[in-house]
């Protein structure tokens, strides 16, 4: 029970961490957000600017881990959500696609000229929509962003992981109520005799 | 099985935030546009209040999102709606924004903390 607790108290400290990197970098991205919209001007950097075909580019997956150390939760599972990009998410397909091509052993034309159009796709850079030539600072502010985010799904997964801790210690917590109660019992009745 | 097709076509991230916030996230590449179903809002002082909750629900009862992504001061706006919010999927995350850094007291897992060890 003391261990779970210690484990507890370590994530929360890992979540505070976290929260702070998080901070520096959107501070960071923020600023140079502001500096770009200053050398580009402030109409060039708004939300009218933005493509109507966007297409999401960083995408989450969702997958689940089972954790060995759990004692008895009431969820063994805990769901771990983990950054990917479009290019990794069509790479899979497109590997599920040749396997069965293999085992099949006979090619088809059709599912070729896919994966070929889908190579050929050039992915849309969200810094193109504002020009061809950005400023630097835009540049840097995408790379805070990214990392905040990054830091964003960590946390995610931090919190998942804490409120899993605190339903086991929750657990033990009532097992040890109960298991006292008993030894009480045993003792009034012992004294009794 | 039942579990993971619940969770399996997941994997768009939403963002409810003032516009430098929604400019950042979107140049990390979350944006997504189908149609006229977005996955972003950009609050400003015009935005009413409607709109905000009508986005709320509209992005908690899609099955594309995996993750909505709120500013903290935003998520005050409609502060019942989010923390009546009691689904595994899509996660809600309170972000702080340019003008209102993160506020720990405001932390839903930190204020858990706080109630267990009786604070």
């Amino acid at each position: 029970m003391d261990q779970i607790l210690l484990e507890y108290l370590s994530l929360i400290s890992a979540l505070q961490e976290q929260w702070k990197q998080i901070s520096t970098n959107l501070g960071g991205g923020f600023f140079q957000l502001a500096h770009a919209k200053y050398t580009m001007g402030p109409h060039r950097l708004n939300q009218n600017q933005y493509d109507g075909r966007m297409q999401a580019t960083t995408r989450v997956l969702i997958s689940q881990k089972k954790d060995t150390n759990m004692l008895n939760t009431p969820n063994e599972f805990i769901c771990q959500y983990t950054l990917t990009s479009l290019e990794e998410i069509s790479d899979n397909n497109e590997d599920n696609d040749s396997s069965s091509l293999r085992r099949r052993g006979i090619k088809n034309p059709e599912n070729d000229s896919t994966k070929k159009r889908s190579q050929g796709r050039i992915i849309d850079d969200p810094l193109r929509w504002f020009g061809i030539l950005v400023p630097s600072s835009l540049r840097e502010s995408q790379r805070h962003f990214k990392q905040s985010l990054s830091g964003m799904i960590n946390i995610i997964n931090l919190r998942n992981e804490i409120i899993n801790k605190e339903a086991e210690y929750q657990m033990l917590k009532k097992e040890k109520e109960k298991f006292m109660e008993e030894n009480r019992m045993k003792h009034a009745n012992s004294a009794e005799n | 099985m039942n579990a993971i097709s619940t969770y399996k076509d997941r994997n768009f991230i939403a963002v409810i935030g003032d516009e430098d916030s929604v400019t950042g996230l979107l140049l990390a590449g979350v944006g997504h546009v189908d149609g006229a179903n977005k996955n972003f809002l950009v609050v400003d002082s015009k935005t009413p209040l409607s709109k905000i909750e009508e986005t709320f629900i509209e992005f908690t009862k899609r099955k594309d999102i995996a993750i909505i992504l709120i500013n903290q001061h935003i998520a005050e706006y409609i502060r019942q709606l989010v923390d009546d919010y009691d689904q595994a999927f899509p996660t809600i995350l309170e972000i702080p924004s340019k003008d209102h850094p993160y506020d720990p007291e405001k932390d839903s897992v930190l204020k858990r903390v706080q109630h267990l060890f009786g604070e």
